[in-house]
């Protein structure tokens, strides 16, 4: 079973709703935690959602609680959520990405993606991640063909990945396959 | 047969009625048996009841109403400050008994005499709107809305003969989810283009609207594509709206059956070219029609993204009561079925005063100036029928 921890974002369902695809999903709000639904779950997802990691204690804590004992996906704020709860900085940035779509580029760094290859992806993101950024096991496996911010990072030791795009928007192309190639790494 | 001055008498008669645009022409209900009065405690029992209709199922097997907006607020969990208020009804149904259809081309001459005002109010001049604007902006740099609509308000005060104002109206704008109710103490006036929920059986759809252009001379409709195609402010916005709608669909249907229907098409109307998608769905089994209405309303396109902590940031904001403003109106059968649009470009006359709201998109590259004059455009056209 996935369990989706929501941040209250008008695209969370959409990830649901791509995620029921490939296997049973509960989602619940990040702040109405359901303890069993958690402990019961072989994955956590961390939803998009407005604001920035700081203003989600409880979702940072459940992730440093999980790290290694399951897998942990993070999309969008998931994603700086993740890299927030490593120690990263999350900042604002000069032009902002509201139902943008652009080209990702997988770098050498990938296990799961083929280095050379591009995706189009649809973007909602006002914040990025703060670079340079190092933390054990994490890799940062695509960016912006554009801007080079980071677009997705692999931990493939803890199997924790996460996409500051949205492979749930009508945007991405193929963000189903995506998805499906994290689920069962 | 109906009489070719039918409209005429039911407004000398003083009866309460509603009129709904049908796919040919308008339906016209009227013979109200019963009035319902919604609050925060009857709307849950009001959606839940299991409605019984015998064998043979009549035209009039159904309630036709509204939602306003603080209702539908509070129906989802997110809560109004106190604010300025004209005490006007947070929603209304009827059940009707008599339904009858009318052609697109209505007829009706008023006799009565219009108390017209002409000057309208604005409750948010432009400097006061300027400040709003970029206090949002901040918000969507910090990432806590990613698009906010900033509502402003006309008011004027006029004894007006609602039907009258809505044949002029569908003269100069025929619009798809046009309405009008002419209750005893208010009535409603709506040229509302927009969709947000059909339902039949199992089936659902919405059809949001993100991008408006007027219409000139020199701008056909394979002209206005390529504008908006090519307009990146304008496509953001529409892709957000498209994204918004499909997750809201996708809390009440099936996994995979969520699918957009239209991509980005433009629907050409009197005065102005809408940019339009449509998204489908099949729902649930079990899910129960104030599922659907909490999963959709109030209808996104018109609120912002994400929802949810955008409306937070609205309702903070606005110091007066939206009223009907982006609630919905439309109808309930009995067998479960049901048609809703989002209130828009709408009139309401209450104790005869008259307001107009309209709204306008913050995305990070919007102008102030430019979205100001857009609200005004918006509004124009309703408050040229005063004149």
């Amino acid at each position: 079973m996935i369990y989706v921890i929501d941040h209250k974002d008008s695209f969370t369902h959409n990830v649901v709703h791509q995620l029921s695809l490939f296997d049973k999903v509960e989602c619940d709000d990040f702040s109405k935690i359901n303890k069993s639904k958690l402990n019961k779950a072989s994955t956590i997802v961390f939803s998009p959602g407005p604001g920035s990691p700081k203003d989600y204690p409880l979702s940072s804590k459940i992730y440093k609680q999980f790290k290694g004992k399951k897998k942990i996906i993070g999309i969008c704020l998931g994603f700086q959520q993740i890299l927030f709860s490593e120690g990263a900085s999350i900042i604002e940035q000069n032009k902002i990405y509201h139902g943008f779509q652009s080209e990702v580029l997988v770098n050498k760094s990938s296990k799961l993606f083929i280095a050379g290859d591009k995706f189009k992806v649809g973007r909602y993101h006002s914040l990025r991640l703060k670079e340079p950024f190092n933390a054990d096991n994490f890799d940062i496996t695509m960016r912006c063909v554009i801007s080079g911010a980071a677009m997705s990072f692999e931990n493939n030791v803890d199997k924790i990945y996460g996409f500051q795009f949205h492979p749930e928007s009508f945007l991405t192309i193929n963000g189903k396959i995506l998805i499906k190639k994290i689920l069962s790494a | 047969m109906i009489k070719k001055d039918y409209l005429n008498t039911i407004t000398s008669s003083g009866q309460p009625f509603i009129i709904y645009k049908s796919i040919k022409g308008f339906n016209l209900f009227t013979d109200f048996s019963k009035k319902i009065t919604l609050n925060n405690k009857n709307i849950k029992g009001f959606l839940d009841t299991k409605f019984k209709f015998k064998k043979n199922y009549k035209n009039t097997d159904l309630f036709v109403g509204f939602f306003g907006y603080e209702l539908l607020n509070n129906l989802i969990g997110v809560k109004l400050p106190k604010q300025k208020s004209i005490n006007f009804p947070k929603g209304i149904f009827y059940k009707p008994e008599t339904k009858v259809s009318l052609k697109e081309k209505l007829v009706y001459k008023s006799n009565k005499y219009n108390k017209i005002a002409k000057n309208f109010k604005i409750n948010i001049n432009q400097t006061a709107y300027t400040k709003i604007f970029n206090k949002f902006k901040k918000k969507i740099r910090s990432g806590e809305t990613y698009q906010i609509k900033i509502c402003t308000k006309y008011k004027n005060k006029s004894k007006i003969d609602p039907l009258d104002f809505f044949c002029r109206l569908t003269k100069s704008n025929l619009a798809p989810e046009a309405f009008m109710i002419k209750d005893k103490n208010f009535s409603i006036i709506s040229c509302s283009p927009e969709n947000l929920i059909t339902k039949n059986g199992l089936n659902i759809s919405t059809k949001p609207i993100a991008g408006t252009l007027r219409k000139t001379s020199k701008i056909n409709k394979k002209k206005a594509l390529t504008f908006f195609r090519t307009n990146i402010k304008e496509t953001k916005e529409h892709n957000m709206i498209v994204d918004m709608e499909r997750n809201d669909l996708s809390r009440i249907c099936q996994p995979g059956t969520v699918k957009l229907k239209k991509e980005k098409t433009v629907e050409e109307y009197k005065d102005l070219y809408h940019y339009v998608s449509l998204i489908t769905g099949k729902l649930n089994k079990g899910v129960k029609n104030i599922d659907i209405i909490k999963a959709m309303m109030p209808g996104g396109s018109v609120i912002g993204c994400p929802k949810i902590s955008t409306l937070n940031l609205l309702n903070k904001q606005e110091k007066e009561n939206r009223n009907i403003y982006t609630g919905s109106f439309g109808y309930i059968k009995f067998n479960g079925d049901m048609k809703f649009n989002i209130i828009i470009r709408s009139i309401l006359n209450y104790k005869n005063i008259s307001e107009i709201s309209v709204a306008s998109g913050v995305v990070i590259d919007s102008n102030a100036k430019h979205e100001f004059n857009e609200n005004f455009i918006k509004a124009k056209a309703l408050i040229d029928l005063f004149k």
